[in-house]
């Protein structure tokens, strides 16, 4: 990979509304789909704390984008639109 | 993808009927810890569990959240509708749809119908080829799955073409680029698995069950839409490919662009009459083109597992049918883009156990000789050796076999009346005894007992003639409260009885104890004691008495020697005694 590209940057809402909702669980997901693909070099992954839209969450910020209420499913298909290009 | 399966079981709810066993075409449930589970690389996505499952335990994954951040992610999302979604909203007119849809999110609707028309044109190219034989259509996911997991050796058969829906989705990508999303939506389960399987072609794929509940939400009535003149399907209406949802639709597209009319057509729809088709299929024995139809849902898509009700067939038909146009202009039509495709052989090793290991695991379930073999199908399969090959196969368990789990319960019950030390009695709503044992029949008697012996169990007999405190049990089954400990005068001892509801109101069962038996042992023990207390003091008040006799007699004796040595009786007879 070019060391020049950006990183894309994961952030987690590690505050205990979104850890309960399953941001606990998205944590494991993400860490296994970089793993599956390759992606160490790429992401970087961190936790935040409440941002305070807990009414919206889980919450998980890609490259400062939120998006809001991501379930397993919807985790995967984020990953694979914002890595798509990189995991190939 | 490691989410959810498109089907799956909230283990919750789930209770252990077996319905799903019973009801599933491949058998592709497990069942562990008395709760079923569809076991994802042996499902074909039929759904038919979730339409038969009586709680509802049986669900399919709702990808809405997905397709809502979709919307978000992506500039562009078109939806693919299936063409029967004339015959699910029928009160509808397509630019009704088409407006409710866009404000949803969506960027456009196009019709899966395209897609169709490409597969049939492709079709039609192909049965005028040189390449003549048996073709099996590749339009129905659940039918191809089926093919690739259980029939692999006649995936040779299936043509080599993308489903009508990726056909369409690769029209979409061709006409609108490669960045759009596309979702389905449609009455079909098995086109999420579709989806999951093909990422670059179809992002997600949603059923018309979701779309009504998304139209809830956000509080959408789609025959309130004022629709324009814009609201149209992109990037035209589909025409001959509309009849692709019922029985036979297929076929009559085909033929539309058909030049040659050597091939014989036949369509199969429903699951139960494709697969007696498949199975057939060898004895075959022919050069000329054969095109089959295969459709999973019986009567075609139209009746697919999450329409909103699968029936009126022949109304639901014959809007399809109305609603499809043969464009004279346009037929024949030539292939708009390139849809070979592979299918991928996945076929499901199915295990050959021996003989005698079938056996020895029919033993473990009570099933000794062939007239144990019930194949009442009560655990789900069909006959008790599959149902050992399931259990070989560790996807079933012991515990499914009814009459085994009977036997098993009636044996324990059984061994615990007979061993108890008090009387058990179980009676009806009569008052006739069910069952009853040794010790109950004891403590009521010699004809009691007698009785007991010539019918063990005594089954039918009446209690009023038996026991004297009848009413205590018609208590018992009047008012479901369990008397314990009752004390009951019966002859001349008292008995303990506590008597409770097994089935409220209808079985009654009684523990019955004579508390009067062991004090009359008492009483014996205590008299025998003192018997010999008696005996024995008797003993030594004669020994006492033969010893006072003797030692008197001696006296007496002892004292007449004595006497007759006293002087004064030497004084009578002689001299010297002073």
């Amino acid at each position: 990979m070019d060391k020049t590209e950006k990183k894309i940057e994961i952030s987690i809402c590690m505050g205990s509304s979104c850890f309960i909702r399953g941001n606990n669980h998205s944590i494991q997901i993400i860490n296994d789909y970089i793993r599956r693909h390759n992606l160490e070099d790429n992401i970087l992954l961190k936790g935040n704390l409440c941002e305070g839209m807990c009414k919206l969450g889980p919450n998980i910020k890609i490259n400062g984008q939120t998006h809001n209420g991501v379930d397993p499913a919807s985790l995967e298909d984020l990953l694979n639109f914002y890595c798509g290009k990189v995991k190939r | 993808m490691n989410f959810l399966n498109p089907i799956f079981t909230e283990k919750a709810e789930c209770q252990d009927c077996y319905k799903c066993v019973r009801e599933c075409p491949v058998k592709a449930i497990k069942v562990e810890g008395g709760h079923a589970e569809v076991m994802k690389d042996h499902c074909i996505y039929c759904g038919h569990c979730v339409e038969v499952c009586p709680v509802g335990a049986k669900r399919v994954r709702e990808d809405l959240a997905r397709v809502k951040q979709l919307l978000k992610l992506k500039e562009k999302v078109i939806a693919s509708i299936a063409p029967s979604f004339i015959s699910e909203y029928p009160e509808l007119r397509p630019a009704q749809m088409v407006c409710a849809l866009k404000k949803l999110g969506f960027y456009g609707v196009s019709e899966t119908a395209l897609g169709a028309q490409n597969v049939s044109a492709c079709v039609a190219m192909m049965l005028s080829g040189e390449d003549s034989g048996v073709h099996i259509s590749s339009a129905c996911p659940t039918v191809v799955e089926y093919i690739k997991k259980y029939k692999p050796e006649l995936s040779g058969y299936v043509t080599k073409l993308l489903s009508p829906l990726l056909s369409h989705c690769k029209l979409l990508k061709k006409l609108y680029g490669d960045d759009t999303g596309i979702v389905f939506i449609g009455p079909c389960i098995s086109k999420k698995k579709e989806a999951g399987a093909h990422q670059n072609l179809l992002d997600i794929a949603i059923t018309f069950e979701d779309l009504c509940r998304w139209f809830e939400e956000e509080g959408i009535d789609p025959e309130q839409m004022q629709d324009t003149k814009a609201d149209v399907f992109i990037p035209h209406t589909a025409k001959e490919g509309a009849l692709y949802p019922v029985d036979g639709g297929m076929i009559a597209g085909i033929k539309a662009n058909c030049t040659t009319k050597e091939a014989a057509f036949m369509t199969f729809s429903g699951i139960k009459n494709f697969k007696d088709m498949l199975n057939g299929l060898n004895q075959l024995n022919t050069d000329s083109n054969i095109f089959i139809e295969l459709l999973s849902c019986e009567g075609g898509c139209i009746n697919g597992p999450k329409t909103k009700k699968r029936s009126s067939t022949v109304v639901k038909r014959f809007r399809v049918i109305n609603n499809a146009q043969y464009p004279e202009n346009e037929i024949p039509r030539k292939p708009d883009v390139d849809i070979s495709a592979d299918i991928l052989i996945n076929a499901i090793s199915i295990r050959d156990y021996a003989d005698s290991d079938i056996r020895s695991v029919l033993r473990s379930i009570g099933k000794f000789a062939l007239k144990d073999e019930l194949n009442c199908s009560g655990c789900g399969y069909d006959t008790c050796k599959e149902f050992a090959c399931a259990l070989l196969d560790g996807k079933a368990e012991k515990t499914m076999c009814v009459s085994y789990m009977r036997k098993l319960a009636q044996n324990k019950a059984n061994a615990l009346i007979k061993t108890m030390p008090s009387g058990v009695v179980i009676v009806d709503e009569k008052l006739k005894i069910i069952e009853c044992n040794l010790n109950f029949a004891k403590i009521f008697g010699k004809d009691v007992e007698a009785v007991f012996d010539a019918k063990p169990g005594m089954e039918g007999a009446a209690l009023e003639k038996i026991v004297p405190f009848h009413n205590l049990f018609k208590d018992v089954l009047e008012t479901g409260k369990e008397l314990i400990g009752k004390l009951v005068r019966y002859k001349m001892s008292v008995l303990s009885a506590s008597i409770f509801s097994i089935e409220p109101n209808s079985i009654v069962g009684a523990v019955i104890q004579d508390i009067t038996v062991p004090s009359v042992r008492k009483e014996q023990i205590i008299h025998k004691t003192q018997q010999v207390i008696r005996k024995n003091l008797a003993t030594v008040q004669k020994i006492a008495y033969l010893l006072g006799e003797n030692a008197s007699e001696t006296e007496v004796i002892l004292n007449s020697i004595t006497e007759s040595f006293l002087p004064q009786h030497i004084n009578e007879n002689g001299k010297n005694n002073e």
